[in-house]
């Protein structure tokens, strides 16, 4: 459990931050990095910290 | 006994008549997005389509998928982070108390009753200097930010109840505020993390207002924008507008039909 909680928040964090930098082709490119990294510090707290309950 | 019957049958008719006039526009929606344009001119909307036809729920798929996947984008974006940031805030202002944390939370929760319409013009001008307006990036960040009063609300509510002998004895361990957080705090929330998802899901799929003013082009619009583009300049076509809003009321009903409970938690704010 410990082991697949250290794969896969960083891996869906990426996955959502990487989305969410792609798709925002038209934003500017500071808040587009700005955006992508807020996204993935949420992502990965919140995922990591439901897979701590296990 | 007798009396009792005769009223349990008249407070069924009533509830029945009740239930089919307000299931009667969503019928008239279901049948309306069924028919062909000539059937939709011929029959009256409450009148089940005679020669159904999916050609509509095509049609009006096709223009807005592009605004489906947008919505999408806002929904997810605006969740997680709005989420995120309204857990750390509630988990301060329960735990973490300091002067004048109670009138800050007071504050925050006060965001909640500020109606949007005083806000358009600010945003829009806010939104220009920082060179988001016009496109997605200016709903991300309104939606990251607007939903977090909301979700702070929600998770002090959960997070008061959480023992401060919890936390206590994890100061003991030598845990410092962050490791409380992540370690105790977040494992213990998952139920208020799906009530208050479930909360903004349905704020940021509804919404109209930000989606209009904020941004332009066809390729920018939010769902809600590109279904009310849906109506016709010259001719109303009833059947499209129709499909289309079936297409955008589908995610928030499957939510309501499976998690509903949760979003009822929500508004009881338990």
């Amino acid at each position: 459990m410990e082991n697949l909680r250290r794969i896969v928040s960083p891996f869906i964090a990426v996955l959502a931050s990487g989305g969410l930098f792609y798709y925002l082709s038209e934003t500017i490119m500071p808040w587009r990095i700005a955006f992508a990294a807020i996204m993935f510090l949420a992502t990965y707290i919140i995922i990591d910290g439901f897979l701590r309950r296990g | 006994m007798r009396i009792v019957k005769s009223r349990r049958i008249v407070l069924y008719i009533v509830l029945i008549a009740f239930a089919i006039l307000m299931l009667l526009p969503l019928w008239s929606g279901i049948a309306t997005a069924f028919k062909t344009s000539k059937e939709v001119i011929l029959t009256t909307p409450i009148t089940p389509p005679l020669h159904p036809t999916l050609t509509p729920l095509i049609e009006s798929l096709d223009y807005i998928k592009k605004s489906l996947i947008n919505s999408l984008v806002l929904v997810g974006s605006g969740v997680m982070v709005s989420c995120f940031f309204g857990s750390i805030l509630a988990y301060v202002f329960s735990k973490r108390r300091f002067r004048g944390s109670i009138t800050l939370f007071f504050l925050v929760v006060f965001c909640l009753y500020v109606p949007p319409q005083v806000q358009l013009i600010p945003l829009v001008r806010v939104t220009s200097r920082l060179g988001l307006h016009g496109n997605l990036g200016a709903l991300v960040l309104l939606y990251m930010l607007f939903g977090t009063p909301m979700c702070t609300f929600i998770f002090k509510i959960l997070y008061d109840e959480v023992p401060d002998s919890f936390i206590g004895a994890a100061k003991l361990d030598g845990a410092g505020t962050w490791t409380i957080y992540r370690q105790i705090i977040l494992p213990l929330s998952v139920i208020p993390f799906i009530v208050a998802a479930l909360l903004q899901v349905t704020i940021i799929w509804n919404d109209f207002i930000w989606g209009l003013i904020l941004t332009s082009g066809e390729a920018n619009l939010p769902v809600t924008v590109a279904l009310a583009n849906l109506k016709g300049s010259f001719v109303a076509k009833w059947n499209l507008q129709m499909a289309g809003a079936l297409w955008v009321a589908l995610p928030t009903l499957i939510i309501f039909i499976f998690l509903g409970k949760y979003v009822i938690r929500g508004y009881a704010g338990r």
